[in-house]
């Protein structure tokens, strides 16, 4: 008997080891520690949802991400979002003509963040060898409420800043609970030493290669809204793009970009999407051709990485029809100096801009079979 | 007895302790001596995922395999070139595999490496396969598209530091500002920073050519009023004094 339970007991104890040593291989997702953020929602008691995501501290690009998956359920699979996300270029050109500037092509490096940085206390855990990046795992406030019924949500931040000489670029990414995604840019520091009381703009160009459900079998959409105000009804289109093109954003019709895989279906036999949305103030348009457009589709080509170059990738346009698509959104800061960014003081600048914001939402829609992060 | 059996006469007669630390000593001993022989290669300190970032090994073979190979030398033509950029790419498989699991879509390790040329304002970019030691595709790139290199902002600040403006400008300090390496963690009292210059209209000197606007970093603070820009193809330094 002594004999069969030392038998039974190191075959448990096999068991086990496997169950562990495999739980800790699907949770690679292609990554290791410290590039490797796998969270689940909420932060404590039975999941509900989790994402697993790959990042790189990359000098110029900044904050990369390079691989995001999103379960919408525990017994759900991963779904992959991402192959590659990241800030492709970011243009400053003033309003006196000149000087005009590609910020990410310098190449600048990223900034080592400190305690004050990323606070223990506020969520905030420094990752990275180099240390360029915090993660926060925090409260994004109300997700709905229904009378006395409410309910809160979680999101996890990674962030990281590139040290573009005077500038700092704040690069985050948001990654919430109910699979929604946000991509910001935030311009901060000191104002062109040169000429400290020019006017000018931030224009972040975001290149988002998404492969809903994998990489092949992706189309676009752009969706409008559509409302006369001789009239009393709207209406909602969706046209497909069907070759590689600059797509404009207008305000009046809450365009939005819709990107679709042809076979991912949640219960309901619903195509699931998820639409690109942007937060912005206004839109900048420059003489430089890149910046004619605010969203771009593209055929997915390893090679072409650079947003100032969008318009020789569409000059002969392919078909983005049901392939392997890449999104391009461009946003906008308009920075309008003011007393408060600093002054002169001895021949020297004294001041810092705070920071100013633009970026996009990417929205899941019949992603879920029915309201997420509801009893 | 069954096996059931045993195993809850184990957990009740109070021997959770040797099972969990029987458990762990497993994890760290058994399982390797058991399964390494007939499963497992020899594992690596730090084994490096496909979406890892480059170690410098990495960066350097990718960077000694561009720079040696024929194809990459013919396109880079016999005028000047710098080699600005090796990073990490992932691409993707050619064959797709249906499975959502993301550790079972094997991508390899490759690079892009980017070089300049001066003589064209063109960029090339180069994509390495670091499994196989061998450069893929070869793409030209528009030089606007082309990060500058360190050494470009080394060389811009050398021509600058010469130039007798720019040394007013800066005054009995002039020999202490030097080019910080940002990247290494650099961050000196006086240092030269610089920002990658865009022309888009023929009329401007610096249209299609390889300008960098310095700025000079005490540690008060910028110095203002001036802008110096440093043309490095036509090696020429352009100093202005600007509106205050």
């Amino acid at each position: 008997m002594r004999g069969n339970k030392r038998h039974i007991l190191m075959f448990v104890l096999l068991l086990s080891s496997l169950l562990v040593i495999s739980a800790a291989r699907a949770a690679h997702a292609q990554c290791s520690a410290p590039y490797l953020v796998d969270q689940q929602f909420p932060t404590s008691g039975p999941p509900e949802t989790r994402w697993r995501i790959c990042f790189q501290p990359m000098p110029g690009n900044g904050l990369v991400i390079t691989a995001a998956f999103f379960q919408k359920s525990p017994s759900s699979p991963f779904i992959r979002l991402f192959w590659d996300a990241r800030v492709s270029e970011i243009f400053v050109p003033y309003h006196t003509g000149g000087p005009r500037y590609l910020d990410v092509g310098f190449g600048f490096p990223m900034i080592p963040l400190n305690a004050n940085d990323c606070p223990t206390a506020k969520g905030g855990t420094i990752l990275s060898p180099g240390k360029e990046v915090c993660k926060e795992v925090r409260d994004r406030g109300i997700v709905w409420k229904d009378d006395t019924n409410v309910r809160r949500g979680d999101e996890v931040v990674l962030w990281g800043a590139i040290d573009a000489a005077n500038y700092n670029y704040v690069i985050e990414w948001v990654f919430r609970d109910d699979g929604v995604v946000l991509g910001r840019v935030g311009a901060t520091a000191q104002n062109l030493p040169g000429i400290p009381f020019t006017a000018h703009m931030h224009g972040p160009i975001w290149r988002l290669d998404i492969d809903l459900n994998g990489f092949p079998g992706d189309s676009v959409y752009v969706a409008k809204h559509i409302e006369p105000v001789t009239g009393l009804t709207a209406t909602d289109t969706m046209t497909l793009i069907a070759t590689e093109s600059g797509q404009q954003w207008n305000p009046l019709e809450f365009t939005a970009l819709h990107i679709q895989d042809a076979t991912l279906k949640n219960t309901n036999g619903n195509a699931s999407a998820y639409l690109l949305m942007p937060l912005r103030f206004g839109t900048p348009r420059h003489q430089e051709d890149f910046t004619r457009h605010d969203f771009w589709v593209t055929r997915y080509n390893p090679a072409e990485m650079a947003g100032a170059s969008l318009p020789s990738y569409v000059s002969t346009p392919a078909t983005v029809a049901n392939t392997d698509i890449v999104v391009w959104y461009y946003g906008g800061v308009h920075h309008l100096v003011r007393d408060e960014d600093g002054q002169i003081v001895n021949g020297v600048w004294k001041g810092e801009a705070h920071i100013m914001w633009t970026g996009f939402m990417l929205k899941p829609h019949n992603l879920f079979d029915k309201t997420p992060l509801y009893p | 007895m069954s096996p059931l059996r045993v195993l809850s006469h184990i957990l009740h007669a109070g021997r959770v302790h040797l099972l969990s630390g029987a458990l762990s000593i497993t994890v760290v001993l058994l399982v390797p001596t058991a399964l390494a022989d007939r499963f497992v290669p020899p594992i690596p300190q730090r084994q490096v995922q496909s979406l890892d970032p480059l170690t410098s090994e990495e960066t350097a073979l990718a960077a000694r395999i561009a720079t040696t190979d024929p194809r990459v030398k013919e396109s880079l033509g016999e005028g000047r070139s710098q080699l600005v950029q090796v990073q990490f790419v992932a691409l993707k498989p050619n064959v797709y595999q249906a499975s959502q699991e993301p550790d079972q879509l094997k991508t390899g390790r490759h690079a892009t490496v980017l070089f300049y040329r001066y003589d064209n304002d063109q960029g090339i970019l180069v994509i390495v396969d670091l499994e196989k030691r061998s450069t893929g595709e070869i793409t030209r790139v528009e030089g606007r598209a082309v990060p500058l290199a360190f050494e470009e902002i080394t060389q811009a600040s050398n021509l600058a530091l010469r130039n007798e403006r720019v040394r007013s400008l800066l005054g009995s300090r002039a020999n202490d500002f030097r080019v910080a390496n940002l990247s290494a963690g650099e961050r000196p009292e006086n240092r030269i920073e610089g920002l990658r210059v865009v022309a888009t209209s023929p009329r401007d000197p610096c249209y299609r050519h390889r300008c960098i606007d310095l700025l000079f970093r005490q540690r008060e603070g910028y110095i203002v009023g001036t802008s110096v820009t440093v043309d490095l193809t036509s090696q020429v330094v352009r100093v202005e004094r600007t509106a205050r």
